[in-house]
């Protein structure tokens, strides 16, 4: 077997593509790599003499303003001018019972190169963040001011209400009636900031037709105030009154990961086994199915049975209901 | 004494015409609805007259389709449509509807009673035209009724392809109608037409 000389060792560790340095405790050099040699010359302009100087140099700072200190918090990361970054560490060891040291130096420009890239991703987040977080500042300040204006087109139009029915009466030479009495103080009352009622929905107005048509409205569950689901409720409250005779309609809804659906009986006469869908049913169908929902109708007992889901198609049906009249 | 039926939606004008009703001797308010959605069914379950119906209504009902209904089922009820919308086929439908007056709404209770007495001496009450309104350089006057069917298609959002489709008219001659749009307007793309035209309340697709 080949003995190892130092020549050959001198050589392969030459190869390494870190820097290392092993010496005493003193500084005395005992084996230095081409790496460390080349680093140490790009820094200081010449060899190394003494491996603890030049280390101690390489901690505190270096002369040459072109190479960095990167803040890798107590490791010692430099970046040198071509790009490169390299860290450096030192390293207790013993050789036999004699302590040594080893410096090391390892070039981690991509793993900075990807560190760099990441903090400014995270900066980039951070900015959305923020952005985001302004947004919706903002959009509560819009609705604080949608509400306000609601308010005061309200008020306006309570007021202009009043100022129409009292300019009638006055044109009639009438008398100030209590009613007109009743319209001024409540507009006053607007006026000097008490809370106005909110409108009930499209809900509402078909719970108030029921109510005029004579027809007893039972509802299970919480109807969305979604244009849609009151339209369906008022041709079932038609279907009720005009062919069933019904006193009575019952609806039990459900609003379950964002799909509405609603089950409409009615205590009127039950429709022939075979159901023939007039307009008013088939065009709600035709919604529904294009909402990508169902509808059923039963003749006997007479059911609706209907679902779709809250949100619209792009290609859906147009929910507006608060267009301009 | 003459039984009303009012449909409105809007608060403010329901109770001014509830109003009007109410201080003349010889009509009573027999019912008022917020949407035209359920006016044949009130009808059929109630004694009425005569009704006051607006045409954009609650619940995305029209009172002009309501009507036709009304008229088919009910023909003995009188009907007058009352709009603020300048939207100009209104007129037309309605007479087709068999519609018996159709009244602009303004605040002068005198006019409206005058419509609603000669209604039920038998007279039909048109107004002359449609009210004049602006969309970009010119008056509503200035379109021609096919220049207001494609305008009319046009709030839509679809492409030429689908308008010209809708309207029996090749693709080229949809373009031409909207370039010419475009032009006496000063409103330089269709979307800006549209809206302007949306705004105004000259044409209206959905009642």
């Amino acid at each position: 077997m080949r003995r190892i000389s130092r020549r050959s060792v001198r050589e392969s560790v030459d190869f390494l593509g870190m820097g290392v340095c092993y010496c005493t405790r003193s500084g005395r050099i005992l084996l230095i790599n081409k790496q460390m040699r080349t680093l140490a010359r790009r820094m200081t302009g010449h060899d190394i003499s003494n491996a603890l100087s030049f280390y101690d140099l390489v901690r505190q700072g270096l002369p040459d303003q072109e190479i960095l200190r990167l803040d890798y918090g107590h490791h010692i990361v430099l970046h040198f001018p071509q790009g490169d970054v390299w860290e450096f560490s030192r390293q207790n060891l013993r050789l036999g019972r004699k302590p040594i040291l080893l410096l090391q130096a390892v070039e981690i420009t991509d793993e900075h190169q990807l560190r760099t890239q990441l903090e400014q991703n995270t900066e980039a987040l951070q900015a959305l963040q923020n952005r985001l977080k302004q947004y919706s500042q903002n959009l509560q300040e819009v609705t604080v001011m949608e509400e306000r204006l609601q308010t005061k087109i309200r008020i306006h139009s309570e007021l202009g209400r009043v100022l129409l029915a009292s300019r009638h009466a006055l044109s009639l030479n009438q008398p100030v009636n209590e009613t007109l009495k009743d319209q001024w103080k409540h507009t006053l009352s607007l006026l000097k900031g008490a809370p106005v009622e909110p409108d009930g929905g499209a809900i509402s107005i078909v719970q108030s037709a029921a109510k005029q048509l004579g027809v007893d409205l039972h509802i299970q569950g919480t109807i969305p105030d979604h244009p849609l689901a009151a339209e369906i409720l008022a041709e079932a409250l038609n279907n009720a009154v005009r062919h069933g005779h019904a006193s009575a309609m019952q609806v039990i809804c459900r609003t379950e990961h964002q799909i509405i659906s609603m089950e409409i009986t009615n205590n009127g006469i039950p429709a022939a086994d075979r159901v023939l869908e007039g307009g008013g049913l088939s065009g709600i169908r035709r919604r529904v199915e294009r909402m990508g929902g169902s509808l059923k109708v039963q003749g006997t007992p007479f059911c609706i049975e209907v679902w779709f889901p809250t949100q619209e198609r792009s290609d859906g049906y147009d929910s507006s209901l608060n267009r301009r009249r | 004494m003459i039984r009303v039926l009012i449909v409105e939606d809007d608060p403010m004008a329901r109770q001014l015409l509830e109003l009007y009703i109410g201080q003349q001797n010889d009509y009573v308010l027999a019912g008022s609805l917020e949407s035209a959605a359920f006016a044949l069914s009130w009808c059929l379950k109630n004694p009425v007259d005569v009704i006051l119906m607006d045409i954009c209504t609650a619940l995305h009902a029209s009172g002009l389709r309501e009507a036709e209904k009304i008229k088919a089922a009910l023909p003995a009820i009188k009907i007058v449509l009352i709009t603020s919308q300048p939207e100009c086929s209104f007129l037309s439908r309605a007479r087709e509807a068999g519609v018996d007056s159709f009244w602009y709404k303004n605040p002068d209770a005198r006019s409206l009673m005058s419509v609603l007495d000669r209604t039920l001496a038998g007279e039909s009450v048109y107004p002359q035209a449609t009210p004049e309104v602006k969309v970009g350089l010119v008056s509503s006057r200035d379109f021609t009724p096919r220049e207001l069917d494609v305008l009319r298609e046009l709030l839509t959002g679809d492409s030429n392809a689908q308008i010209a489709s809708r309207l029996f008219m090749s693709e080229k001659n949809v373009r031409n109608y909207i370039s010419q749009m475009m032009a006496k307007t000063g409103l330089n793309t269709r979307t800006k037409l549209a809206v302007a035209a949306d705004r105004a309340g000259l044409v209206n697709k959905d009642y």
